[in-house]
C-alpha cells in the first residue's frame, strides 16, 4: 500500500494553487522602481537629499513597527509599504527640508493616515499626502513658503553642490505664479519664470521654452526631491503598468485632463496693486503644467495607490479626471501655485461612492 | 474573430505531463464503493442488499425524484454491505459496497446494441436516465433534466463543452482524440432529443489537434449544421455561461431570476457526458465507467485512466505510483477540485481528475489593498473584493447585495489575490449563511 495511508491530508478549500504575487512582491517592485529618482535627486540636490530620504523611509519604518506593536498586530514593517509611503512623503517634498518635518511627516503618514484608520488596505487617503498637507500646515515657513527651497545649479551641466549657502537665492519653480504690474506682462513674466526656474538665463539669446520644456523632463530644475525627474517617472511607471500594478487609465485620464484645462482655462493674474485680472481662454502653457510641477509622479505614483482608488475601470476614470479638473482649477484659480496632492486627497474622499455607482454590471444582469 | 469572454485568466495547465499518454485501463479493484449519492439532486435509494449477488451494470440504487440518477453496479460480485462510505463530499455517503468476483457478467440487455434511427426521442430519454448519466465535466447534473427542457422553452443550439480549461487534467482532451466519432454521434443525439438545430462542439486553442480531429469526425459522418468553434485558452472557459457567451455571445440570465442556458436557447453537455449518452443510447451501457486524470507533483507516473466508478483513489495512486508523499489529495482540478481526506473515497461519475500534491497555495491572509485583481478577473463580474469583505465581517445582506449568489467559485479571484485572501471559501461560506436565513425564512 501507499504512503497515502498514512501521511495526514490537508483539507482545504479551492482554489489549491495561487500566482506567486504577494502585497510585499508589490510594494518591493514599487519601492525599485521608484530608486532611480532618488539616485537622480541626490546627485541633482546634493546629500541633504539622501538626509531626507534617510529620515523619511526610517522614521515611516519605524512608525509601523511601533503602531503594529501597540496594536498588537502581525509586525510586516518589512513588507514594503511603510518604505514606500516613507519614500514617497520624501519625494514629494523639498530636498533640503528640516530633519523634523522628515520625521515628524513621515511619522504622522503611519500612524495617523494608515493605522487609526485600520492598516495598510483600510486607509481613506494616500498617507504620504496625508503627510504632506500635515506638514505644510504644520510648518509652512520650513516647507513650502520658506526659503528652503533648493535651486538648480547655474552651472550646466549641474554637479553635486551643497545647499547651504545657496538656501537665500531660491529660484522659481517653474508654477510660481508671477506678481506683475499689468495683465499684458504676464505672459513674458511666466515664460522668464520658466526659463528661471530650468537654470537658464533670460538673457542668454540660446535660452528657449523648447529647452526649458527638455530640462524638465530631465528634471534639471528645482521642486520636490522626487518630482522633478519626469523621464524616470515615466519610464518607472510604464513599467509598473506593463506589470498590472498600476492601471493605466489613471495617469493617462489625468494627465490629459489636465493638459486640456490648462490650455483651455484662463489663469488668475497677480497684481502688484493688489488686484486680479484673468489671462485668455485657449493660451495656457500646457507643458509647463504637465512638467513643471508635481504632476507627474502624483499622477502614476500617488493617484494610482490600490487602496485609495477606485476598482473599476470606469471608476478610475471618473476618479482620474476629477483628479484634473480639481488639479488644473487649484493651478489656474486657486491661490495655490501647486493643485496635485489636495486634488487627489478630495478624490480618494470620493472612491467609495465613486465605486458605488461604477459596480460593473453582472454576467446575466439582463436589462428589462 | 476570437471567440471569448470577459474576465478570466490564463492559468499555465500542466497539460503536457498527460495529454499525450495513451489512456491505461485501471485495475479493478477486488472491492468497488459505488455512493448512492453521485449528482446533484435527491440521492438514490439502495434497491439491493447485504448478500445479494449484483452482475455488471445492473442498478443498485433508484433515483428518487426527477432531479437524480440511478447508479450501477461496475462489477459483477455479491453485495457485502450497503453502509456509510468516505465520500468526496467531505463526511461519509451510504454507499453500496461490492465484493468483486472478476468476471463482469453483464446484466441483462446490457450492451446491446441498438439503431439510435430507429429510437424515438422518448426512448433515447428514457434510456439516457436509466443509464444514470449525469454531467461528466463535473457539475455532474442528471443528462436527462438538461435534454427534456420545458416545451416554452424552444432549443435551437446545443454546445458540446470539450474546453476542458482546468489545468492539468486531460481526460476530456484524450476522449476527443480517441472516441471521436461516438462523442459527435452522441452530441447528434443530444440535438435530436432536443430539437436544435445547429450543433456546435467546443474547444480551446490549445487543442487544435481535437479540433481538426471533430472537424473531420462531422464530416464523416456528414453531420449538417454541424461546426466546430475554437475558443480562446482562458480559464474559466469550460464554465457553462463563459462557454455560451464566447461561442454564441448569448448571455445566460442570473441565477436570481432563476436564469437557465435553456432561456437563451441553448444547451450545453461536456464531451464525456455526450459520448456516455452515445453509449447508453445505441450499446445499453449505463455510466460505470470513466477517464480519469491521474496527475499532481506527488505522482510518478501520470496518466489518464479508464477507470470504473467506484475503484477508490488509493488503486489508482498505486497503479500510478507516488514520487513523494502527497500533502493534499484533490478530486477534479486544482482550481475547483476538492480535496478529500482519505485515498479509500472511491470514484464517482464526476471525478475528471486526481490530483496527489506535495505543495498546495499556502500564505497568511492580509488586509485587502484593494488592488482590483480580482475585479479584474471575475469572468462573473462581481467584485469578489467586498463579497470577501462583507463574509469576514459577516454582513449577509450586504454579500446578496453584491450578488453573491451569482458566483460560480471559479476560483480566480482567490488565485490572483496578493493578498492571499481565501475569497472563494468567504463566498460560499455566506452563501451557505444566506441559504440558512432563507431556509428559516420560508419556514415561518
Amino acid at each position: 500500500m501507499t504512503e497515502t495511508e498514512t501521511s495526514p491530508l490537508i483539507i482545504r478549500s479551492s482554489p489549491h494553487i495561487r500566482t506567486s504575487e504577494s502585497v510585499p512582491r508589490i510594494m518591493w517592485t514599487v519601492n525599485a522602481v521608484l530608486a532611480p529618482v532618488g539616485v537622480f535627486a541626490v546627485w541633482w540636490f546634493g546629500w541633504k537629499a539622501l538626509l531626507t530620504i534617510v529620515l523619511c523611509v526610517g522614521s515611516a519604518v519605524l512608525a509601523e513597527a511601533l503602531a503594529q506593536r501597540f496594536r498588537k498586530v502581525k509586525i510586516t514593517c518589512w513588507d514594503g509599504s511603510a518604505f514606500l509611503t516613507g519614500l514617497l512623503f520624501a519625494y514629494v517634498m523639498p530636498a533640503n527640508q528640516p530633519w523634523y518635518v522628515s520625521v515628524f511627516g513621515s511619522a504622522f503618514a503611519i500612524l495617523v493616515a494608515k493605522h487609526a484608520f485600520g492598516g495598510l488596505g483600510n486607509n481613506i487617503w494616500n498617507p504620504a499626502l496625508v503627510a504632506r498637507a500635515f506638514v505644510l500646515a504644520a510648518w509652512p515657513a520650513a516647507t513650502i513658503l520658506g526659503a528652503a527651497w533648493p535651486r538648480p545649479a547655474e552651472a550646466t551641466p549641474p554637479l553635486l553642490y551643497d545647499l547651504d549657502g545657496r538656501a537665500a537665492l531660491t529660484a522659481p519653480s517653474p508654477l510660481t505664479d508671477p506678481e506683475v504690474e499689468s495683465a499684458a506682462q504676464w505672459r513674458a513674466a511666466v515664460d522668464r519664470n520658466l526659463l528661471l526656474s530650468t537654470g537658464q538665463d533670460p538673457a542668454d539669446p540660446s535660452a528657449s521654452k523648447g529647452k526649458a520644456y527638455l530640462l524638465l523632463l530631465f528634471g534639471m530644475r528645482n521642486g520636490c526631491l522626487g518630482e522633478t525627474m519626469g523621464f524616470l517617472l515615466i519610464l518607472g511607471g510604464l513599467f509598473l503598468m506593463i506589470r498590472g500594478y498600476v492601471d493605466w487609465r489613471v495617469p493617462v485620464f489625468f494627465c490629459l485632463t489636465v493638459l486640456v484645462l490648462a490650455f483651455v482655462l484662463p489663469e488668475r493674474i497677480r497684481l502688484a496693486g493688489g488686484g486680479t485680472a484673468w489671462s485668455s481662454w485657449f493660451s495656457g502653457d500646457a507643458l509647463r503644467h504637465l512638467l513643471g510641477g508635481g504632476l507627474l509622479i502624483g499622477a502614476l505614483f500617488m493617484a494610482t495607490d490600490m487602496v485609495t482608488s477606485p476598482v473599476s475601470h470606469k471608476g478610475a476614470i471618473i476618479f482620474a479626471v476629477g483628479c484634473g479638473v480639481l488639479t488644473a482649477l487649484i493651478r489656474v484659480a486657486g491661490g495655490y501655485p501647486e493643485g496635485v496632492s489636495y486634488s487627489i486627497i478630495l478624490m480618494n474622499t470620493a472612491v467609495p461612492l465613486i465605486d458605488r455607482h461604477t459596480r460593473p454590471r453582472t454576467y446575466g444582469e439582463v436589462e428589462e | 474573430m476570437v471567440l471569448t469572454f470577459p474576465g478570466g485568466m490564463h492559468v499555465p495547465d500542466g497539460k503536457e505531463l498527460t495529454k499525450d499518454e495513451p489512456v491505461r485501463r485501471a485495475p479493478v479493484p477486488e472491492m468497488v464503493v459505488v455512493p448512492l449519492s453521485q449528482h446533484i439532486g435527491a440521492p438514490c435509494e439502495a434497491i439491493v442488499k447485504k448478500k445479494d449477488e449484483v452482475r455488471m451494470g445492473q442498478p443498485v440504487g433508484e433515483a428518487k425524484g426527477f432531479v437524480s440518477a440511478p447508479v450501477h453496479s461496475p462489477v459483477s460480485g455479491v453485495v457485502k454491505d450497503v453502509k456509510a462510505a468516505p465520500h468526496h463530499s467531505g463526511g461519509k455517503v451510504l454507499s453500496v459496497i461490492i465484493e468483486n468476483d472478476g468476471r463482469d457478467v453483464l446484466f441483462d440487455g446490457v450492451g446491446e446494441e441498438t439503431d439510435p434511427a430507429r429510437l424515438s426521442r422518448e426512448e433515447m430519454l428514457a434510456r439516457v436516465k436509466a443509464a444514470g448519466i449525469v454531467g461528466l465535466g463535473g457539475a455532474t447534473f442528471p443528462a436527462h433534466v438538461k435534454l427534456d427542457p420545458p416545451k416554452d422553452k424552444p432549443i435551437d443550439t446545443v454546445i458540446v463543452n470539450g474546453a476542458e480549461c482546468e489545468p492539468l487534467l486531460t481526460c476530456d482532451y484524450r476522449l476527443m482524440m480517441d472516441r471521436t466519432a461516438d462523442m459527435v454521434r452522441g452530441a447528434d443525439l443530444v440535438r435530436r432529443i432536443v430539437g436544435a438545430k445547429t450543433l456546435i462542439l467546443a474547444t480551446e486553442d490549445n487543442k487544435t489537434d481535437a479540433a481538426a480531429v471533430m472537424e473531420r469526425t462531422i464530416g464523416e459522418l456528414g453531420l449538417a449544421d454541424a461546426r466546430v468553434a475554437v475558443a480562446k485558452t482562458k480559464y474559466p472557459q469550460g464554465g457553462e455561461k463563459q462557454l455560451i457567451k464566447a461561442v454564441l455571445g448569448r448571455e445566460v440570465p442570473t441565477p436570481r431570476k432563476r436564469g437557465l442556458p435553456m432561456d437563451v436557447g441553448v444547451v450545453v453537455h461536456n464531451v464525456g457526458t455526450c459520448y456516455a449518452i452515445y453509449q447508453a443510447v445505441a450499446r445499453n451501457l449505463p455510466l460505470i465507467e470513466r477517464l480519469v486524470t491521474v496527475v499532481g507533483d506527488a505522482v510518478a507516473r501520470p496518466g489518464n485512466y479508464l477507470t470504473r466508478i467506484g475503484t477508490p483513489v488509493r488503486v489508482l495512486l498505486d497503479d500510478a505510483g507516488l514520487a513523494a508523499a502527497p500533502s493534499t489529495l484533490l478530486l477534479g482540478g486544482p482550481m475547483m477540485g476538492m480535496a478529500v481526506y482519505t485515498p479509500e473515497v472511491p470514484v464517482s461519475k464526476g471525478t475528471s481528475g486526481i490530483l496527489a500534491l506535495t505543495r498546495v497555495a499556502e500564505g497568511e491572509p492580509r488586509d485587502c489593498i484593494r488592488c482590483a485583481s480580482c475585479v479584474e478577473v471575475c469572468p462573473v463580474r462581481l467584485t469578489p473584493l467586498d463579497l470577501s469583505l462583507a463574509s469576514e465581517s459577516r454582513s449577509w445582506e450586504t454579500a446578496e447585495h453584491y450578488h453573491v449568489d451569482d458566483c460560480i467559485e471559479c476560483g480566480c479571484c482567490a488565485f490572483v489575490c496578493p493578498a492571499h485572501r481565501p475569497i472563494v471559501q468567504q463566498i460560499r461560506h455566506a452563501k451557505a449563511a444566506l441559504r440558512k436565513i432563507r431556509a428559516a425564512q420560508a419556514g415561518h
